[in-house]
């Protein structure tokens, strides 16, 4: 880190505790908050419903405004704009490697202050609520960056009906099962299948969330403790790629031909298992439907331990530094929001997982109609993350390409090492 | 004559004014900022000012660039040299020759080093970005420009649905990018039954990985058919991937249709009488091809040369969509590179360096263009 | 139909097949059903009107639509006006700084876009708050950075420099200046290009989606093609409505195709000059 990051790091610190004493006496009341999201039909309705809800129901009277901002990239330009400018949001919706980025301009506002905040802020008994990997994420150094309104998982996508077909009654707990059952369903299609003849076990998608997933099942990481450093070429990493390598060789196996093919693949009946985003449930849902009609069902990945470690993710709210009484109201908002009642609400209209224990008591009818849903909620509690640095975004597409080379024959060791070495230089840009 | 030269100056620079005042705060000011962010440290916000360091990550010590420069000079002085001496009436060739092919020569040494010594101490992924758009350039603007010609002057003839066809051929620029890049992905998928593989399935060949297949087209011909062709290495970078090369495949099918728009809109500007007056005389439909058309659509080929170049150089959309992460980055061009540096990279800063960088490259080839096929433009 | 031309028509019938196959499954998957996308059809099982009349809706296109007609047609006619401008002395006039002037407009062609936002949107926002006319979130951010374009100035050059000298010196003699001869004679002539250059223009305008995203907040002046985005989901398998707001907002800018290219069908160069 350099002296300039260093520096306004100390500063933000220092500035906490007086920071706190005066985030008291702070009056959000009246207060108009513009906020940029993504979100698009149905969940842009669901939000703007909650909204209206706040809007009508908060005691302060504060008013919040929500704007549809593009995709992820267009907010991120509104934001980089918007610094230049001052012209920024009071609210934003930022995946946490952008909220980095952000903050080293100082454009962001710790959270912290204002989730211990006496009179503003949460209890211990309601952060003990949230899921402690949620909880987590957003944290750099000690500083909130920003505040979880929902997350997704990676989950496995299992064929119920065809699994029993094949002679078993579980989904994989290991990755030996896992290969097991893989190689089984080659020579075995599901007998409801719609393509028969193009009957696999498994497709990869290459996405970085599958390749963290998978290496955070074999309890490995992809990076230091104090995201100082990336750690790609681990044994954990090692092992995945070269397992899916094999998986590749022996032909129980192979790449998706086109984005969602899986999924699609999945609903005719001809994929065995698909690791994906638990956000794709109700599409699952729907192909399934329209497709080969069977019994279908998640679980957590194959593990190497006993308790599941689960790749976690989702952007979170972040607050850019405007005044402090629009600060504290959008805080304001965003407490509201990830309350169980609202949290129950927009989990069931956005297909996200809500980020609070609690929100469980009230989705008991939605459980019953979900099974698969239910069954992945049981699993957050066992989240992880991927490494929250600055420009993040570019490692991924490093190591999407390292896991195209890898399980298309090229050796892993030594690709792993290039790998390791171009993040860290990325990293070095920033510090 | 001074006073009629005077006004015209003065006519020519106030008719140029509202569109220079747009372009210099809009399209100029612009390229200014991104000088000066060029030369600091700057992720989204200013940072400290540190001159040319990212020009030196990008291209390594400045002998390099140096080296380049003095090649641009001495291509430019020789063809300056070449001018006078033909100029002066008495045409000698061997005078003209002594000066200006030894320079050309020189420039060539000059450029063939400064490229080794950028290769070698630069920016690899940014240096591969500009092979790969050349790559783009060479092999799609040929190709794109002799058809659209080619059909442009078919549809001018007397043809019966005529218009149809015009409209027809035009869809792939007007369809939105969305929907052809979707059809585009799925008609080149890795799946066997993908209907590229279907085709290519007909003449017995095994199903190929298109836009996923990161190896170079000769290698996968060598692959299909058993010959093995090894190339010595500098040659072997000039050939693009599969994926290259049906990301290429996929631009000259949207863009022909729009240079044969233009062609045809050049086509109308020449006089049918001359047309007509040229067969009375006997001359056959090739000969008026050569010797009337050609030289009176020379103006609007020029431009679609210039543009097709400028154009291709800075291709980002239509690339960006069909990328996969098994083309481990052999498609992607030095403005894709550019937009990950700003928005996966989030720096402002290298970004700004090496989209002056590009600026550069490209203009130097507009100029390049200009000296060549410049002059033989016809304006009548 | 001669014989002569069977293999020609063969060979653009063939092109064409080629050219339309992604339009055409636009056109066909925005009459399918969410099952037909699903199970991968080719042909809509049912047809789906409705699909249009959901787009419409959800992505509130009259509002969107009337915005980029609006956004548009003001910029094609502001670089219209500028840029035969501006064409006029490049080709036919010759002053001092030409030449360089020519490469300066040029460059400002091969800046690639993610450079330019920000700076553009720094401007804009100077002039929202020194100016009395509102520009962000309003119309002239989207419109009068993009009257003029280099390529249109470059384009409308190579066209007015071939209009032989006869027509300016018969011009000249009549006393006409070099204003009232571009608005006369030059203009009229070039009316293929100008046509041309329009539609390239409008499709410009209608298609941008960056910028925008950028200087509005709210829907009241945003373009079609964010009411498009509007419809992309993050899953993507509301393909079929995706594709119906795509078939809607191409039909404008196809109507406008097929109006043009009948002006190419003749030469339009009048031999104003007799004997």
């Amino acid at each position: 880190m350099n002296i300039r990051s260093c520096f306004s790091l100390f500063m933000l610190l220092a500035s906490r505790t007086s920071a706190t004493d005066s985030l008291e006496r702070v009056d959000p009341s009246g207060q108009q908050i513009r906020f940029w999201h993504q979100h698009t039909r149905e969940r842009k309705d669901a939000l703007e419903a909650l909204i209206r809800k706040f809007n009508e129901t908060n005691p302060h009277k504060i008013e919040i405004s929500a704007e549809y901002a593009g995709q992820y990239s267009d907010i991120y330009n509104k934001m980089i704009a918007g610094l230049r400018t001052g012209d920024v949001a009071h609210l934003i919706v930022a995946y946490q490697n952008q909220a980095v980025t952000y903050s080293m301009a100082s454009g962001l506002v710790d959270l912290q202050p204002y989730v211990d905040s006496d009179k503003w802020g949460l209890t211990q008994e309601e952060k003990d609520d949230y899921f402690p990997a949620f909880y987590e994420q957003d944290m750099a150094h000690g500083i909130r960056l920003g505040f979880p309104p929902n997350r997704s998982m990676e989950v496995l996508y299992y064929n119920v009906d065809w699994l029993k077909e094949l002679g078993f009654d579980t989904p994989p707990r290991t990755w030996e099962q896992f290969r097991e059952m893989v190689c089984a369903a080659k020579g075995k299609p599901f007998s409801k299948s719609l393509l028969p003849g193009a009957s696999i076990g498994y497709q990869l998608s290459i996405d970085t969330s599958r390749f963290a997933a998978m290496v955070f099942s074999r309890g490995g990481s992809l990076a230091n403790k104090d995201n100082s450093a990336y750690t790609l070429n681990t044994p954990e990493a090692r092992e995945t790629l070269e397992f899916l390598q094999n998986l590749f060789k022996e032909g129980c196996a192979k790449q998706v031909a086109e984005r969602y093919g899986d999924q699609a693949d999945f609903g005719a009946g001809s994929l065995l298992f698909s690791i994906a985003s638990s956000s794709g449930l109700p599409f699952y849902k729907l192909v399934v439907d329209h497709g080969a009609q069977f019994q279908w069902d998640v679980a957590a990945l194959p593990q190497k331990g006993e308790t599941p470690i689960q790749n976690i993710y989702g952007a979170s709210l972040s607050i850019p530094k405007t005044t402090p009484q629009q600060q504290l109201a959008a805080w304001l908002f965003i407490r509201w929001f990830t309350s169980p009642a609202q949290q129950a609400q927009w989990a069931q209209s956005s297909n996200y997982f809500p980020v609070r224990k609690s929100v469980a008591l009230q989705m008991e009818d939605y459980f019953e109609k979900n099974i698969a849903y239910k069954h992945a909620f049981d699993l957050l509690q066992y989240g992880t993350f991927e490494p929250l640095m600055a420009g993040y975004d570019l490692v991924r597409d490093l190591i999407e390409q390292t896991m195209a080379s890898v399980v298309d024959g090229k050796p892993a060791v030594p690709a792993l090492q290039k790998l390791e070495k171009e993040a860290n230089a990325i990293l070095s840009d920033y510090y | 004559m001074a006073m009629r030269h005077l006004k015209d100056t003065v006519t020519a620079y106030a008719m140029l004014f509202p569109a220079l005042f747009l372009l210099g705060l809009f399209g100029i000011f612009p390229v200014g900022y991104a000088f000066y962010v060029s030369l600091h440290k700057w992720l989204i916000s200013p940072g400290d000012f540190v001159g040319f360091e990212h020009y030196k990550k990008a291209l390594g010590e400045p002998q390099g660039a140096l080296l380049l420069g003095a090649a641009l000079l001495c291509l430019s002085l020789g063809k300056l040299f070449s001018r006078p001496i033909e100029s002066k009436g008495r045409h000698s060739p061997r005078k003209a020759a002594l000066v200006s092919w030894p320079l050309i020569c020189l420039a060539c040494a000059l450029f063939l080093l400064g490229a080794r010594y950028i290769s070698q101490h630069g920016d690899p992924r940014f240096l591969k970005g500009l092979r790969i758009t050349s790559m783009y350039a060479i092999y799609s603007i040929p190709l794109q420009l002799t058809m659209a010609l080619g059909l442009a002057f078919l549809l001018h003839q007397k043809l019966r649905g005529k218009g149809a066809y015009r409209t027809i051929l035009f869809l792939p620029y007007v369809t939105p990018i969305m929907a052809s890049a979707i059809v585009f992905r799925s008609l080149f998928s890795p799946r066997e039954t993908s209907i590229a593989n279907r085709i290519i399935g007909f003449v017995g060949l095994q199903p190929l990985r298109w836009l996923s297949e990161d190896d170079h087209v000769i290698q996968v011909l060598g692959d299909i058919t058993g010959w093995t062709l090894s190339l010595p290495v500098w040659i072997d970078a000039w050939v693009p991937s599969l994926a290259l090369a049906s990301v290429i495949l996929y631009n000259i099918w949207v863009y022909v249709g729009y240079d044969m728009l233009i062609f045809m809109a050049g086509l109308t500007q020449i006089p049918p009488e001359l047309l007509d007056a040229a067969s009375i005389d006997g001359a056959n439909s090739r000969c008026i091809l050569r010797h009337v058309i050609l030289p009176l659509l020379s103006p609007t080929l020029y431009f679609l040369s210039m543009v097709a170049v400028i154009g291709t150089f800075k291709a980002f959309n239509h690339i960006y969509v069909l990328r996969t992460p098994a083309a481990q980055g052999t498609v992607d061009t030095a403005s894709v590179f550019i937009f990950d540096t700003f928005f996966k990279r989030n720096n402002a800063g290298y970004a700004s360096c090496l989209s002056l960088l590009l600026l550069v490259v490209i203009l130097s080839l507009t100029l390049i263009q200009r000296r060549v096929v410049g002059k033989r433009v016809f304006y009548g | 139909m001669k014989k002569k031309n069977i293999p020609i028509h063969a060979m653009l019938v063939f092109s064409c097949l080629i050219a339309m196959l992604p339009f055409a499954w636009m056109l066909s998957a925005s009459f399918m059903s969410r099952g037909d996308i699903l199970t991968r059809q080719i042909l809509p099982q049912v047809v789906q009107w409705k699909n249009y009349m959901d787009s419409w809706n959800q992505a509130r296109f009259g509002l969107y639509f009337r915005n980029s007609m609006v956004i548009s047609s003001l910029q094609v006619f502001g670089i219209w006006i500028t840029c035969s401008l501006a064409a006029y002395p490049l080709a036919r006039l010759s002053f001092p700084g030409k030449n360089i002037l020519f490469l300066l407009i040029l460059s400002t062609l091969m800046i690639p876009q993610s450079v330019t936002l920000v700076p553009n949107v720094l401007i804009v926002a100077w002039l929202d708050k020194h100016t009395p006319v509102a520009w962000i979130n309003n119309w002239p951010s989207l419109t009068i950075p993009f009257m003029s374009n280099a390529f249109a100035i470059f384009f409308l050059r190579q066209f007015f420099a071939v209009i032989p000298g006869e027509f300016w010196d018969a011009a000249r003699v009549d006393g006409a200046s070099h204003l009232r001869f571009l608005i006369r004679v030059v203009i009229p002539m070039s009316k293929a290009p100008l046509l041309t250059l329009g539609m390239l223009s409008f499709m410009g305008a209608w298609n941008a989606l960056a910028w925008p995203l950028l200087v509005t907040n709210t829907p009241a002046w945003r373009p079609l093609s964010v009411g498009l985005l509007n419809l992309v989901e993050e899953a993507g398998i509301e393909l079929h409505l995706q594709m119906a707001g795509a078939t809607i907002s191409v039909l404008p800018i196809l109507a406008i195709y097929a109006l043009i290219q009948r002006q190419f069908t003749d030469s339009i160069i009048q031999t104003g000059i007799k004997g």
